[in-house]
């Protein structure tokens, strides 16, 4: 009895620095984020009137914030979709190739991801430029002018270089995180489906990724609450969402009403409905992908 | 009330734990009054083109003058950012420079809010009659149209369409100055031949004062002033119509440097836009003198600038420009209101005048100095400009056939969900993509207006 | 491994080749922009302007000048310091969080055991972005509260705040690695009369080393390059990230190519070096079962 007793002890004074810390900093400020979404207040005064669920029927017809919605359920998922099958394919390389510069290879994939956002967006600026950019200007020493583009102007087109500028971001992360799992894998699977001639496709549709698909899944959830927030800082400083809003995202939006609107009830009522479509997001997308793991 | 409690409480408790730890760093904040017995005046100021400097020497000129003063001097090239921080923490400057039709949309928002002071009374009548006509009689320094000054005006710009004035006078003139906007659109057909476009512009943004002129240009200055207060019939009218057909027609890919929207778009894109009038890529861009300075490190030796009105709709028209005008303004939750107000007041003092005359820019690549001259909106000011672009530009919003206009939008209650920059500037960039047509930007115009009237207070 | 390359069939030169383009496409993609930066941030204001130039020439001289004037500028010298110090405190203090809290979950059976770990999942969906005004108003808030100028500008506080943020992420990475253990350990270490606090630092922390080491390079990574916590809560004691996005911000005013891109090397450049120093460890700490779903 008395054994539990300081178990429990124990486990409290184990959990409540961080619980608290957690209550404090973030449990409450979302309370308010809430609260807040419920009323009309200024970005700069803090004058407020309580007017219930009205921001949220407002937020219903606002075109510009559908808009914003329907580009970041793209990014999401486009990002999801090329990121998963692109750091897959780099792990798998990476994990079972037998070739020179593996290690090199693998220090540089994952560069991308240490650098800040800035200076990600100053690079894309460099690359994207029209007539003295990386890109264009590569495109034309090759005699691919005609590939040549407005990268961050032509209304089809802007939604994707950003796009591509998450992916390129994001691919060593969760390559690096494949990777891992994969290493756990014993080898002997692997032996032994190559005397039975398996081919190396074949195996890793047989053996690898099944294998790995319960650390896929995990990091789905982090694709969803990342590529939100990452594609906010991104658009922030590399397009703020234009031109004619083809490439405002929900929390770049959220923003902007909030403090260059002067409408930071209705921001916040943007920040709850993320909040929560985040939330469902990700449990749909955990119930869907809900199916038998391979152990080993 | 409870939560805030709580909050109070953990927080304690955290506090509490830092004291522990010894990492407290505290700063002593001034508030109000200093121990030697100086009343502190707390001016923040943005940082924009026109430098730096210019702000530290008006700090000191205000301090010589009252010496029991100690002018805190806030400079930040974010202001926007750093002020809605100090005022929600309560930590409300005396004294603010920063301008309407910023990207920000600060002051705006601030006026939304109803959070500026109303400083009628600096402008007396002796201080009026040393102001150039009307600076303070518009929009820009009333925004609620109910006859009081809110808006300091403190330097005044007039702005038009730049170009390579050697392209157009002198030995290697290659075209004559478009008057009409028939004669310009002739004219970018023309230059098209020689592989120059017609127009580019930094970002949709500048076209605020491109668009205020038209609106007067095509149908006077009281379908201006009905315009600007969103009356109904603004853009179903003959002369609304005239504007946005003579928009879209200019923002088509006809006209437009073909990069201009990729880089309005990027993050300090705008300035290679401003750079290919120098490159000679482009003819004309709107803008202000400012970019003179903007563009110095950049600009090579022995080119020289030139400003234009906006063309007319009929040679036989007067031609309207329009007057930027950048604002000082005192918070309505200021300690020091009446010291502010000195301040204010001290801008158009002789001092600040030749200060900012004086003001220079430095190149931090070369440490060059370049004279980047500011001018205060105080009669006879810009006669004491140096002979050159700057001073041809005040010139020419003073000579005959030409007529002044100022103002911006009528400020309305805040809209939940609507962009007014993004709505008005922004879907200029849609006509040139394509993306949207002069019918729809037309259509968009008039529903933003029905909008906007209704908040109109 | 040995194996698959002993019989080798034509197709298996495709594949080689395939495995090679592939690599060394995505390789260039991230070397050439990142290289470029270095190489642009040497130049001079006139070699990125005008008809003729082209973004692939070399520097004509080495323009160092540029790093000493965003050095300056940007203030980078006490706020390099800044950005040390919060960093440090703040991964400090999110170790000595998040190991205890993770080692109860994942390793203890109580009541409310469910919901505090539904309550660190949810807290991974909470975007900084929108509560960070909130946590700023309740600091000011406490700081009228009770008479003090302490919650803001405080790096400790900021800090602190860091650590908060990065809970949910930590907690969740760490209860997952020290799930795989087996309950042996414990056991073994109660019978040999340790307490369970002793067990828990002496024992259980030890075996999670390579676990700490990833979430230490994680959030080192995210600590030293956020900007708007930091922006928030922060009035003077600026960390160097926030004096990049000021670097930028003033550069705008003004057309100094050069010197914005030595802004972004100085940024960038202690991140690579710790980064090349600690890779090998990044990659071993994930491979050791740090991120087992």
């Amino acid at each position: 009895m008395n054994r539990k007793r300081s178990e429990r002890r124990f486990v409290f004074a184990c959990l409540a620095p961080a619980v608290i810390l957690m209550v404090l900093f973030i449990f409450i400020p979302t309370i308010n984020v809430f609260r807040m979404s419920l009323y009309r207040m200024g970005g700069i005064t803090n004058k407020q009137t309580f007017i219930g669920l009205e921001n949220f029927k407002t937020l219903l017809g606002d075109k510009n914030f559908l808009q914003a919605m329907q580009n970041t359920i793209l990014i999401i998922v486009l990002v999801m979709i090329c990121t998963i099958i692109l750091a897959v394919l780099f792990a798998a390389l990476l994990n079972r190739g037998t070739f020179k510069g593996k290690n090199f290879f693998r220090v540089i994939f994952y560069i991308p991801n240490i650098l800040s956002i800035v200076v990600i967006a100053g690079i894309f600026g460099a690359i994207y430029n029209p007539s003295t950019g990386l890109l264009n200007t590569f495109l034309k020493a090759i005699h691919l002018d005609g590939l040549a583009r407005q990268w961050m102007a032509e209304p089809n087109i802007v939604i994707y270089s950003v796009i591509f500028a998450l992916i390129w971001q994001a691919i060593g992360y969760y390559m690096v995180m494949y990777m891992a799992s994969m290493a756990a894998i014993p080898p002997d699977y692997y032996e032994a489906a190559s005397l039975d001639g398996a081919t190396e496709i074949q195996m890793f549709f047989k053996i690898t990724f099944p294998l790995i698909w319960s650390n896929i899944r995990t990091t789905l959830t982090f694709y969803i609450i990342s590529t939100i927030n990452l594609s906010f800082l991104f658009v922030q400083i590399m397009t703020n969402g234009g031109p004619n809003g083809n490439t405002e995202v929900a929390l770049n939006y959220m923003y902007k009403q909030a403090y260059t609107n002067g409408s930071y009830g209705y921001g916040m009522a943007i920040g709850v409905v993320i909040f929560l479509f985040s939330f469902i997001l990700a449990g749909i997308v955990n119930k869907i992908t809900d199916r038998e793991v391979y152990e080993f | 009330m409870k939560m805030k409690k709580v909050t109070a409480l953990l927080l304690t408790v955290a506090m509490a734990a830092t004291m522990l730890a010894g990492c407290g760093s505290k700063e002593e904040k001034a508030e109000g009054k200093k121990e030697d017995g100086k009343t502190v005046l707390k001016f923040a100021a943005f940082e924009g083109g026109n430098g730096a400097e210019i702000w530290k020497n008006i700090e000191k000129a205000f301090e010589e003058e009252h010496k029991d003063v100690d002018v805190e001097l806030h400079l930040s090239s974010e202001l926007d950012k750093d002020l809605q921080k100090d005022f929600k923490n309560g930590n409300v400057p005396d004294v603010v420079y920063y301008n309407l039709g910023q990207e920000s949309g600060f002051v705006e928002t601030m006026l939304k809010e109803k959070a500026i002071a109303d400083i009628s009374d600096v402008f007396d009548d002796e201080l009026k009659g040393k102001l150039v006509g009307g600076i303070t009689e518009n929009a820009a320094a009333q925004p609620y149209g109910d006859g009081k000054v809110y808006l300091a005006p403190i330097i005044y710009t007039p702005t038009g369409l730049w170009y390579n004035k050697d392209l157009f006078e002198g030995a290697n003139k290659k075209y004559d100055l478009p008057t009409t906007w028939d004669e310009f659109f002739a004219l970018g057909d023309k230059a098209k031949a020689d592989g120059i476009s017609l127009f580019t512009y930094p970002q949709s943004g500048y076209f605020d004062a491109t668009m205020y002129q038209m609106l007067a240009q095509a149908g006077g200055i009281d379908f201006y002033n009905k315009a600007v207060n969103y009356d109904k019939k603004t853009w179903t009218s003959e002369e609304g119509k005239k504007v946005v057909d003579t928009i879209a027609k200019l923002a088509s890919p006809d006209y437009i440097q073909a990069d201009t929207v990729a880089n309005a778009n990027s993050d300090g894109g705008f300035k290679i836009n401003q750079q290919n009038v120098i490159d000679g890529k482009a003819l004309f861009m709107p803008n202000g003198n400012w970019v003179i300075g903007e563009m110095a490190n950049s600009t090579p030796e022995g080119f020289n600038w030139g400003m234009m009105a906006p063309p007319k709709f009929n040679a036989d028209e007067d031609n309207y420009i329009y007057t930027f005008t950048e604002q000082m303004w005192i918070p309505a939750d200021a300690e020091n209101m009446d010291l502010a107000k000195e301040f204010v007041k001290f801008m158009y003092s002789d001092t600040v005048v030749d200060l900012m005359l004086n003001n220079k820019v430095v190149n931090k690549e070369t440490n060059e100095e370049s004279a980047a001259p500011i001018v205060s909106p105080v009669l006879g000011a810009s006669d004491k400009l140096e002979d050159g672009t700057i001073k041809d530009t005040y010139t020419l919003a003073s000579s005959d056939g030409y007529e002044a206009v100022a103002g911006t939008w009528a400020t309305t209650k805040p809209i939940d969900g609507f962009d007014m920059k993004a709505t008005v500037y922004g879907a200029i960039d849609a006509l040139n993509t394509g993306e949207m047509t002069a019918d729809q930007y037309q259509k968009q115009l008039v529903d933003a207006w029905e909008k906007l009237l209704e908040n109109v207070e | 491994m040995e194996k698959i390359n002993k019989h080798k069939k034509p197709s298996s030169y495709i594949y080689k080749l395939f495995i090679y383009v592939a690599l060394l496409a995505l390789a260039i993609s991230i070397i050439i922009p990142v290289a470029w930066v270095f190489m642009a941030s040497l130049k001079k204001n006139s070699e990125f302007i005008g008809g003729d130039v082209s973004p692939w020439a070399l520097p004509k001289e080495f323009f160092v000048q540029n790093f000493v004037v965003a050095f300056r500028d940007a203030n980078m010298g006490t706020f390099f310091l800044n950005s040390v110090i919060v960093t440090a405190t703040a991964l400090i203090l999110l170790l000595l969080l998040a190991l205890p809290a993770s080692y109860a979950l994942s390793r203890f059976n109580f009541r409310g055991k469910k919901i505090l770990n539904i309550a660190f999942m949810a807290g991974l969906f909470v975007n900084i972005s929108y509560i960070v005004v909130p946590i700023f108003l309740m600091l000011s808030d406490a700081n009228k509260l009770l008479g003090v100028d302490f919650f803001l500008n405080n790096r400790f506080i900021l800090a602190l705040v860091y650590a908060s943020s990065a809970l949910p992420f930590t907690v969740y990475l760490l209860s997952g690695y020290f799930r795989t253990l087996p309950k042996g350990f414990e056991e073994a270490a109660y019978i040999d009369g340790c307490g369970y606090f002793k067990t828990m630092t002496k024992i259980m922390v030890p075996m999670a080393k390579p676990s700490i080491i990833t979430v230490i390079l994680f959030n080192f990574l995210s600590f030293w390059n956020e900007y708007i916590i930091a922006y928030t809560l922060m009035d003077g004691n600026d960390t160097l990230a926030m004096g990049l996005k000021n670097l930028m911000a003033v550069e705008k005013t003004a057309t100094n190519y050069g010197i914005m891109y030595a802004g972004l090397v100085i940024v960038m450049l202690p991140t690579l070096i710790l980064y090349i120093m600690v890779q090998k460890r990044l990659t071993e700490g994930m491979t050791l079962g740090g991120l087992k779903g």
